[in-house]
């Protein structure tokens, strides 16, 4: 069984992921922004003949909007799982430390090694043990104050996974609306500004270049969804499987 | 971690902490104290993080954990109180005091709450009724926030850092045994840790008013008796800030007071 320590470091190798996967999108959307102008011009030289092409352009410098608006919202919602996964860290480190005081407190009394053992946080009614054993402890016990920690800390932690498992399918939702506009639209694009491109070729062969460049934005632009969306997707899982295990005390 | 009542009388207690057999070697060795006043406790610079569960399981042994009342920081390295989050999680209504010039950077240790900020002057701390423990500046000593803790009933200085020497693992004497033979395990961390003679001629002048019976630092041997004196000597003449290669560190006091003679 995976230990919570091991969860907790894989959940935040993966935000840290859709993080970098962000950070790909943003300056793509820049490249549409500066490509765009350069399309609009193109478009003019050619006059009545441009005017399709110019409405491609138009759509394109939108869907880059579009993108821009969602990108921050999923920002957004990672940051609130970034906050989330934080907090979890600090509280699964002081029940860390605090098992470990347990110990030795334990060694010291019984003059050898701790008595305790361990078993995992998400192990199964581990909750139920950890407060079975608080209730047994003399009151006066010098590791009571730690126990009750640890089985608050274990509190938390419990709403804190329940509520990563929501935060992830609110950002799964976010990245399933920029996952239609980044693939599907710009795929869209792609091929309408290739065909308008190649209607006016005898006339201005410069909206092939401009055509070719949107494509190739519109393929970058996939990619990097595509990165976010499998690494939200297995983020998503783990937190639900976690929440599970959780649900089941 | 071996534990040993340095004072008791009179109400009041002292109870150093140190010699971590179990501490990792990646970790600098430390000494934590406990002082006692009817039954009221204060911690001074409780330790890191990760010596945390040795230095509690310890402390559980001397006082209820309930019964420590405030902590104090002499300056504010790891080593000092990066597990201030853990003592606060163990008791939220703890005083906290810290250098006001740290008292906006220890929370980031943890624990989200406010410290007692303490003056450059320095002040007294109330523990179990009494309002006699002293905190004595000592400023780039080494921090720029820095103070040390005079009690006057044990008549025992705590110094924080200064006294400080980097032992063998396989030295065991609490208290310093000759003082010469200690000198090779400080003389190195006081000349690169100290930054400024002229703080530390002003530290020497202030504590050797002072009846102190023990000095006890945060690392290393205890000073007791005559080694008292001797380390304020010795402090007195040793160059410090060896760091400042190409500018020569200013001369100690007594280095100018003797050429001034001749």
């Amino acid at each position: 069984m995976s230990t919570l320590e091991d969860n907790v470091a894989e959940l935040r190798r993966q935000a840290l992921g859709i993080n970098r996967s962000f950070a790909e999108l943003s300056p793509l959307l820049e490249r549409i922004h500066l490509m765009s102008f350069n399309a609009k011009l193109a478009s003019h030289r050619l006059g009545h003949e441009g005017l399709s092409f110019s409405v491609i352009v138009t759509e394109v410098r939108a869907m880059a909007q579009e993108l821009r608006v969602l990108i921050k919202e999923a920002e957004k919602e990672f940051w609130v799982v970034v906050n989330e996964v934080a907090t979890w860290s600090k509280v699964e480190k002081e029940n860390r430390m605090f098992q470990r005081s347990i110990d030795a407190v334990n060694a010291r009394r019984n003059g050898g090694a701790p008595v305790m053992k361990w078993k995992p946080e998400l192990a199964p009614g581990v909750a139920r043990d950890w407060e079975r054993r608080r209730s047994a402890l003399d009151p006066q016990d010098p590791t009571r104050g730690m126990w009750e920690r640890i089985v608050e800390n274990r509190v938390k932690i419990r709403k804190n996974v329940l509520a990563l498992n929501r935060l992830a399918a609110r950002l799964t939702g976010v990245i399933s609306r920029i996952d239609l506009v980044a693939s599907r639209k710009s795929d869209f694009l792609a091929i309408t500004s290739m065909i308008e491109s190649a209607r006016v070729v005898d006339k201005d062969d410069s909206l092939q270049t401009v055509a070719e460049n949107i494509r190739l934005l519109a393929n970058d632009i996939a990619n990097a969804e595509e990165k976010a969306s499998e690494q939200t997707v297995a983020f998503r899982a783990l937190a639900a499987e976690m929440s599970r295990a959780l649900a089941n005390e | 971690m071996i534990s040993e009542e340095l004072f008791n009388d009179r109400g009041r207690r002292w109870v150093y902490f140190g010699r971590d057999a179990a501490k990792p070697d990646t970790l600098i060795d430390t000494n934590e104290y406990l002082v006692v006043n009817k039954d009221a406790g204060l911690l001074l610079d409780p330790g890191g993080m990760e010596i945390f569960p040795a230095v509690v399981s310890a402390v559980t042994r001397e006082i209820a954990l309930e019964r420590i009342e405030a902590i104090f920081a002499s300056h504010q390295d790891p080593d000092i109180v990066s597990s201030l989050s853990l003592w606060l999680s163990l008791n939220d209504r703890l005083t906290v005091y810290v250098p006001w010039v740290w008292s906006l950077f220890i929370p980031h240790f943890g624990g989200a709450r406010a410290v007692t900020p303490v003056p450059d002057e320095g002040m007294a701390i109330p523990l179990g009724g009494s309002n006699d423990l002293q905190l004595i500046p000592a400023h780039y000593m080494h921090s720029s926030g820095n103070f040390s803790l005079y009690d006057p009933v044990a008549k025992i200085l705590f110094s924080g850092d200064i006294g400080a020497a980097l032992l063998p693992k396989d030295h065991t004497d609490i208290f310093v045994s000759s003082f010469d033979r200690h000198i090779q395990y400080m003389e190195a961390f006081h000349k690169r840790w100290l930054p400024s003679n002229r703080a530390k001629d002003d530290w020497v002048e202030r504590v050797s008013k002072l009846d102190i019976q023990m000095m006890v630092p945060q690392h290393g041997a205890l000073f007791k008796g005559e080694d008292v004196g001797r380390f304020l000597q010795w402090l007195k003449d040793l160059k410090v800030g060896s760091a400042v290669a190409n500018e020569p560190a200013e001369e100690p006091a007594a280095a100018k007071g003797e050429k001034k003679k001749k």
